[in-house]
């Protein structure tokens, strides 16, 4: 009986160091865990805007050219921005013009979406300011009459207008995927809001480079990018 | 992954939706190029209306018979206000207004001088004219009747033919 006490003692001392052993070794493993940190790599991520180039190549009309970069700031902040030109000579039904000019998007991106392990994807979203300084050139037109009574008179010209600019505000969503090792693909869709703008005596601005087409009823512009970014790394944190 | 198909989708296809711009249409109720407002009234009491038994209006230039009002319409009987195009190519539209009543038809000729001004109006549209420093000239007939007695500018800048009214025709 005394023997078997013993015995019990025993067996619970052993299951209580067994416990303190795996307890420990247990905080220790979280620790571990802990300690195994996915470094982020910082730099320099620059690009090309496919879509234009594509554009450039489908549309007789257009020619674009357009390049992206973003620069880390933290894991998920951004500065990011793109600059780039665009000339489109456009026929309609009532007016024909061409716009070419370049412009500027400068801003942030913010990175929604979290990376498992070592992974760096993006799913953000943009804010940007936008700046395109243009000119812009009438070449026909008709007048708007009510009736056909008379002839159209259509009235072929070359109407210079330079000097033309508009600033904008810019939101995006957006991807960035890392396809291979610090390639990048990115893709992305574009709300923007007129700030500002010089528009043309007696005519306005139909086309915006980086703003793209302006619409009659309001100052409210869309559009769209996808390409492809490489990341040449700076550091890893 | 799942993630980034979904948001690929909706990137896809607000891609594919801004491809699809809505078409630019002029709409009528966007401004148009305005008509010339002519009133018909009467030569003893010019404060009243004088309506005339039928109305038909023709430019020199031209074989068929002008419009007269939103409809189109060539020709209008007992009516007191009529509303016709004038060439947007030129400072000059020269009308004849023929007059019938009885079944005796009696043409008269106005010319109208004016100033061309282009005004842009919209992508869809283009531009429209308006029309300053308006004049009408009565041609003087040597022989026969004239039924118009004289014309009275009222406004001679041509920008709106839905409130205004350019010119009466004293009868």
């Amino acid at each position: 009986m005394i023997q078997k006490t013993y015995m019990f003692k025993y067996f619970i001392s052993i299951l209580a160091i067994f416990t303190f052993f795996t307890s420990n070794a247990q905080g220790e493993n979280e620790i571990e865990k802990d300690s195994i940190v996915y470094k982020k790599s910082y730099g320099l991520r620059a690009g090309l805007d496919l879509a234009s180039l594509v554009r450039t190549a489908l549309d007789d009309e257009y020619t674009g050219f357009q390049v992206l970069a973003d620069y880390r700031l933290s894991d998920r902040l951004y500065i990011a921005g793109e600059i780039g030109s665009e000339s489109l000579d456009r026929i309609s039904e009532s007016v024909d013009y061409e716009t070419s000019g370049s412009f500027i998007k400068a801003g942030v991106d913010y990175n929604f979406y979290q990376n498992w392990l070592d992974m760096d994807n993006m799913i953000y979203g943009g804010a940007r300011i936008g700046y395109a300084t243009m000119s812009q050139t009438l070449n026909r037109y008709d007048y708007n009459i009510d009736n056909n009574y008379f002839p159209v008179f259509t009235n072929v010209v070359d109407r210079e207008f330079t000097g033309l600019n508009m600033i904008w505000l810019e939101i995006q969503l957006g991807l960035k995927v890392e396809v291979l090792n610090n390639l990048y693909m990115t893709a992305n869709f574009q709300l923007k809001r007129q700030v500002s703008e010089k528009t043309p005596d007696n005519f306005d601005n139909l086309y915006v480079p980086g703003y793209g087409r302006t619409f009659d009823t309001g100052n409210i512009g869309v559009g769209y990018s996808y390409g492809i970014m490489y990341r040449i790394p700076f550091f890893k944190k | 992954m799942k993630r980034f198909s979904s948001v690929f989708l909706i990137l896809i296809a607000a891609i594919l939706f801004n491809g699809c711009e809505k078409d630019d249409l002029c709409t009528t109720d966007q401004a148009a190029t305005p008509r010339l407002v002519i009133e018909f009234r009467d030569v003893l009491n010019p404060l009243n209306f004088k309506a005339v038994d039928q109305i038909q209006v023709q430019e020199i230039g031209s074989s068929e018979l002008a419009p007269l009002d939103s409809d189109d319409s060539t020709t209008l009987t007992d009516v007191e206000t009529i509303s016709i195009p004038l060439l947007t190519d030129g400072n000059r539209t020269s009308y004849d207004f023929i007059f019938t009543e009885d079944g005796i038809a009696n043409s008269d000729n106005i010319d109208f001088n004016y100033i061309l001004e282009e005004e842009y109006v919209s992508r869809a549209c283009g531009f429209r004219i308006i029309y300053n420093n308006l004049v009408a000239i009565l041609t003087p007939e040597t022989s026969g009747t004239q039924w118009i007695n004289r014309t009275v500018i009222v406004e001679n800048n041509i920008t709106n033919d839905t409130e205004d009214i350019h010119v009466q025709i004293l009868h």
